[in-house]
């Protein structure tokens, strides 16, 4: 554990979640409300997701020849285009939870501290999950 | 823009302000329904639509009422600006669903801590949330048996796929990987699929 890292990861992390915070993020009757394109669908996350988008993506033309990053660590690697079942049930497994819940992880996480018994017990299953996914299920992508 | 900057100073940190949310969404009514009515013919559109919160737009009923796009516009510039960051100084992917699952599985050390300190900012700013503008925290409406099975479909869903709305959504998209175009679009429409479903069911199962 290193505290410039640490700190620098923490400051980030407040910077991300206050961005869900305003957004709208978390609030899970919110995101439903625009995924529901057949009845009153509220566009309004189709900014949080263009604005972030927009600004990553000329962060990113700006770092496009970079090597390393500021603190040393190697730029992380494209990762081969593979377009295979793993993708796309992933996919459409993540999008039928993100329907069922409002949530998809990132909010969630920023939630915690609301105390919700029904969003604790989706983070518990979301984070066991995962952990099983990556001790018995992971394969070379992730 | 001087709507932009008071909303994003106010509503951001005390209790809801429902003038100024209502002053958001006229701006935004009047911004969105010029396209609109040039689209539909039509100057009904908007006197109707304003009346009853919602604006027929195409095929699509824009639901005015909750429609917040400067404030959703502004959380996303500060959520892109920390992928950035991210990028810039560790030079990784700020994907929340990979960043949630090393710190689950024990890994959050790697790295020198920054994926640990992440999260706990993540979870940082939502406790002060809770405390200051609670209105921004809002309960899921579904049964808990649905939010269980969510939880396993979005623990699974992003590990097999290797990304969530941030990774895919925001860095797949922003570097312009036609994997993460391909992820962004089924999960938007299994997602969109998935509330249909619901409504057709009558909500919570």
């Amino acid at each position: 554990m290193k505290p410039l890292r640490f700190t620098l990861g923490l400051f980030a992390g407040v910077l991300f979640g206050v961005g869900l915070l305003l957004s709208g993020m978390t609030q899970p009757s919110k995101v439903s409300g625009f995924l529901d394109v057949t009845g009153n669908w509220d566009p309004s996350l189709a900014f949080v997701m263009g604005g972030a988008v927009v600004v990553f993506a000329a962060g990113a033309y700006l770092f496009r020849n970079r090597r390393r990053a500021l603190l040393g660590d190697p730029m992380e690697l494209r990762p081969p285009a593979v377009f295979d079942a793993r993708l796309l049930g992933g996919s459409a497994l993540f999008g039928i939870g993100w329907g069922l819940s409002g949530y998809c992880p990132g909010p969630a996480v920023v939630s915690v501290f609301a105390f919700d018994g029904g969003l604790l017990l989706f983070l518990g299953t979301m984070a066991l999950t995962m952990v099983a996914h990556d001790r018995w299920l992971a394969k070379r992508t992730m | 823009m001087w709507n932009w900057t008071a909303l994003l100073a106010v509503s951001g940190i005390s209790e809801r302000p429902p003038t100024l949310v209502l002053a958001a969404n006229t701006q935004a009514s009047s911004a969105l329904s010029g396209p609109a009515i040039g689209g539909l013919g039509s100057g009904n559109a908007l006197a109707s639509g304003a009346s009853a919160g919602l604006l027929e737009w195409g095929p699509l009923t824009v639901d005015l009422a909750h429609f917040t796009p400067w404030l959703s516009l502004a959380g996303g510039l500060l959520v892109g600006l920390s992928a950035v960051l991210v990028l810039w100084l560790f030079g990784q992917t700020a994907g929340i669903s990979g960043l949630t699952a090393a710190v689950a599985r024990g890994d959050g050390a790697e790295g020198g801590g920054w994926k640990v300190g992440l999260l706990l900012g993540l979870v940082g700013s939502g406790a002060a949330a809770a405390i200051f503008a609670p209105h921004l925290i809002t309960s899921p409406t579904n049964s808990w048996g649905l939010l269980a099975i969510a939880g396993i479909c979005v623990g699974l869903g992003t590990r097999t796929s290797g990304g969530c709305t941030s990774g895919h959504g925001v860095c797949g998209l922003g570097r312009a990987r036609p994997r993460s175009a391909v992820a962004v679009v089924v999960f938007m429409a299994f997602g969109a699929l998935t509330v249909w479903v619901l409504g057709l069911l009558g909500g919570a199962a």
